[in-house]
């Protein structure tokens, strides 16, 4: 008996011991490897023989999240951690969602990381209502290099209270726009739309005349997400639900004459059935296969989601015939308008946490990683990979090799941009047309990155009843007459007003509107 | 091996006494409190300190000055008042309250039916097969479960609608609607825990006496009589324990399952507290919000527990 009865007791102990530990016992503190990289170059930096310092980045890597290199063949972090004597971690997430919520946590936990590459405005003033990030004004000096290498607007595109706290990277212009089945419009012998009734009048023969020869009613016209579609309509009427400058004076486009028309050609257009009953919950690649597998004929996208060459492969391999044509030039009934971009609009954020700035040489060598990826073979190195290798120069001009795919990971070391059109134009040669023709896209300049939410103002709410409601307008569901009572209700309910004179007094402080 | 004396008798002690008894009696039974204490280690470590959390819910929280310097929150139900004031808060109550009645009731009564059926199959290779197969979906994640809703209800290229489609009728947007959606969110979450919700009520019905069964038997009962009279009011007290331990989870109406598969049509019956509490809480890193939030709703299912089990002691069902 006396024998037996330890058993439960020492299991007890044990047990309770184990529970303390694993409720205590944080994650054991990571030991820097302290090894100075062997062959530290002539010209790292002074204090080259101090210890390597470790430099954590964040930010959404997307697909490449998965397809990085293993330590030992990552050559970009290489090269970084031997020229700059550093220990570079990327820490990489697949989706922007998942980055934000990944964030989120370690900023609950103080753990962020040093340099944050944010891709929303939102999140990053977010965060700097946080307190959390460093005020790089001291700083502006020592960032000079790759300031100088984004252009002049690199820090007040992303002014927070007149405080810089980031610097931006320059935008890339992706337009979503009309790409027609080429093949489809030859077979039906139907002209290229030069208007935007062209467009659905193409759709609609796309719809009706079998455009597939399968002798089924099974395509429809026209494919995408109902917010490009709407977009677009809305940019062909003059119009866009942001604020934007309208004969010399600041406007929201919700308010203006202009969005009824827009919404009832919407309405015209939804109605008529050329378009993909289910272009409102289309998510993910839905529109893209559709087109693709040619179920329709127009699909709204960019470039770079029909004519890179993986894609290409697919349409192709669906259908040897197949043949895409964007649209970049387009009458519309009021405007010949095809994109929108903000004027705050950049393509990344970086920031520093005030936590990495603690430490000095820490924030030395962040400051030097960013500068060396900004310009010169840094900036070659992140954009194209090892010379000689991924690219070789020719007359100065670095061109791709037939190895560049394996450097296809590398931009995502890309800390201060790239410039984009040299990029481009070595990394899609194929593609240089498109590209160059998007580019000739008329394009609204609106200005809704620079206002931050008030702060009773419910974001959130008065959204998802601003597109719930604008929605039933687009299907019909609600009479256009309802419009201005809608508007009223999103003002005074939704307290949508206080947005919109918050944002007009903080576009006039900044000097954007009168 | 430990036993259990007979309660004290303490009318007649001093207090003193009484103490070195209740003290002599405790480490007679050392060992059992021994045992006990992981699981009392359990709840004060992860459930009760980290209580002090819910804090937050009154300030106004910041990440970098931590739950205590935070400033608190002026007034002190700004949080709380916020939530109250959004133009959703009725519709938000509503939503949750109507999908978690639904999913409360089409979760107990096919789960009955199935345990019953099961209990009283003959077939012991058949029971089980049948077992194993209906509690499988339990362990699918919602992602997956809303691709099989895809992969049978969207309105274009789905399974149903294109027999739908075939047979002369128009596509039915099951997903997109919000005359369907609650009960697509339903059904397939009722699809997916319909076994597993049987196995508690066969636990139970395994437990009846045998011999009230061949008693009914020879007072003439079939089949049905068997159920009705035995096989029923024998778990009815498990019954109205898991019904009261639903009542206190009232407000919570399964986010997982419906931020996966809401969008911006069905928003109307598809919102709840949740799904509201991480668009305007945790997306903008609200954190104190939220909080609010949660305390909001646990108070309710306090509450709400409390009432069913007073209600439920009528039937002996309650839970203390």
């Amino acid at each position: 008996m006396k024998h037996k009865k330890r058993i439960p007791a020492v299991l007890a102990c044990v047990l309770t011991a184990g529970l303390l530990l694993s409720a205590c016992g944080g994650s054991p503190k990571s030991d820097s490897s302290s090894t100075k990289g062997p062959g530290s170059s002539t010209d790292a930096p002074a204090d080259a023989r101090a210890e390597k310092v470790a430099i954590e980045v964040m930010r959404v890597g997307w697909n490449t999240t998965t397809q990085m290199p293993k330590e030992q063949d990552n050559f970009v972090k290489k090269t970084l951690d031997e020229k700059l004597n550093i220990d570079l971690k990327m820490t990489l997430t697949s989706s922007a969602d998942e980055f934000i919520q990944k964030l989120n946590i370690r900023a609950a936990g103080s753990d962020l990381p040093d340099v944050i590459l944010f891709n929303g405005r939102n999140e990053f003033q977010e965060y700097v209502k946080k307190n959390i990030l460093l005020d790089l004004e001291p700083y502006k000096e020592k960032l000079k290099p790759a300031a100088d290498a984004i252009g002049d607007n690199v820090y007040s595109r992303v002014e927070v209270n007149g405080k810089h706290y980031a610097i931006s990277l320059n935008p890339q212009s992706n337009w979503n726009l009309f790409w027609v089945r080429k093949d489809w419009l030859d077979k039906l012998q139907l002209p290229v739309p030069e208007t935007l009734d062209e467009v659905f009048e193409v759709a609609k023969a796309f719809t009706d005349q079998d455009p597939d020869g399968n002798n089924k009613k099974d395509t429809f016209g026209i494919t995408g997400s109902l917010g490009t579609l709407v977009h677009l309509i809305n940019l062909q009427h003059g119009v866009a639900d942001a604020l934007y400058i309208k004969d010399g004076k600041m406007v929201n486009g919700m308010f203006e004459p202009e969005m009824k028309e827009a919404l009832a050609y919407t309405q015209k257009v939804l109605n008529s059935g050329v378009v993909d009953p289910e272009i409102a919950s289309n998510k993910g690649d839905n529109a893209k296969d559709k087109a693709f597998q040619g179920k329709a004929g127009i699909i709204i996208s960019d470039w770079t989601q029909i004519m890179k060459d993986n894609e290409v492969e697919k349409w192709k391999g669906a259908n040897p015939d197949a043949e895409f044509l964007m649209l970049n030039k387009l009458q519309g009934p009021k405007a010949n308008i095809l994109a929108a971009m903000d004027k705050s609009s950049v393509s990344g954020i970086v920031a520093i946490s005030r936590q990495a700035a603690q430490d000095e040489t820490k924030l030395n060598r962040i400051f030097d990683l960013i500068n060396y990826t900004a310009s010169g073979e840094g900036s070659e190195l992140v954009q194209f990979g090892q010379e000689g290798v991924h690219f070789t120069k020719e007359n100065g001009k670095p061109v791709i090799t037939d190895r560049s795919a394996e450097a296809a990971f590398t931009w995502v070391y890309q800390l201060a941009g790239r410039p984009e059109a040299e990029y481009l134009s070595t990394k899609f040669a194929k593609q240089i047309d498109y590209i160059q023709a998007s580019e000739q896209v008329e394009v609204l300049d609106t200005y809704n990155g620079f206002v931050v939410f008030p702060q009773n103002y419910n974001a959130a709410d008065a959204d998802r009843f601003k597109n719930e409601e604008m929605l039933k307008f687009q299907y019909g569901k609600t009479k256009l007459e309802q419009y201005d009572s809608f508007l009223e209700k999103l003002n005074t309910t939704f307290k949508y007003q206080i947005f919109q004179d918050s944002a007009m007094k903080q576009l006039q402080e900044l000097g954007y509107a009168e | 091996m430990a036993h259990f004396p007979a309660p004290l008798n303490t009318a007649a002690m001093p207090k003193s006494a009484y103490r070195a008894k209740v003290w002599k009696r405790i480490w007679s039974m050392r060992i059992l409190y021994l045992m006990l204490l992981p699981g009392v280690a359990y709840y004060i470590i992860y459930k009760y300190i980290p209580m002090y959390g819910v804090l937050i819910a009154f300030k106004d929280y910041d990440i970098l000055s931590g739950i205590v310097r935070s400033p608190w929150a002026d007034p002190w139900y700004k949080h709380f008042q916020f939530f109250f004031e959004s133009p959703y808060f009725s519709q938000l109550l509503t939503n949750t309250f109507l999908i978690s009645l639904y999913k409360t009731i089409w979760g107990t009564i096919p789960a009955i039916g199935v345990a019953l059926l099961i209990h009283e199959g003959r077939s012991l290779w058949l029971n089980r097969i049948v077992q194993t197969l209906s509690y499988m979906p339990h362990f699918l994640s919602y992602v997956i479960i809303y691709g099989i809703a895809i992969a049978f209800l969207s309105e274009t290229s789905g399974l149903v609608n294109r027999w739908v489609v075939e047979a002369g009728g128009n596509g039915i947007p099951f997903l997109t609607s919000t005359a369907y959606f609650r009960s697509v969110l339903v059904g397939t979450d009722v699809w997916k825990d319909l076994g597993w919700g049987a196995i508690i009520y066969l636990a139970a019905m395994s437990s009846i006496d045998a011999t009230l069964y061949e008693a009914a038997r020879i007072d003439g009962a079939g089949r049905l009589r068997r159920i009705w009279h035995v096989t029923l009011p024998g778990i009815r007290s498990v019954i109205i324990l898991l019904l009261v331990l639903k009542v206190g989870s009232a407000l919570d109406a399964g986010f997982e399952q419906i931020y996966i598969m809401y969008n911006l049509q069905v928003m109307p019956v598809a919102d709840i507290i949740d799904t509201w509490v991480f668009r305007v809480g945790l997306e903008q890193l609200n954190f104190s919000l939220a909080t609010a939030v949660g305390l909001f709703k646990s108070l309710i299912g306090l509450v709400l527990i409390f009432l069913s089990n007073k209600l439920a002691r009528r039937w002996g069902g309650n839970l203390w």
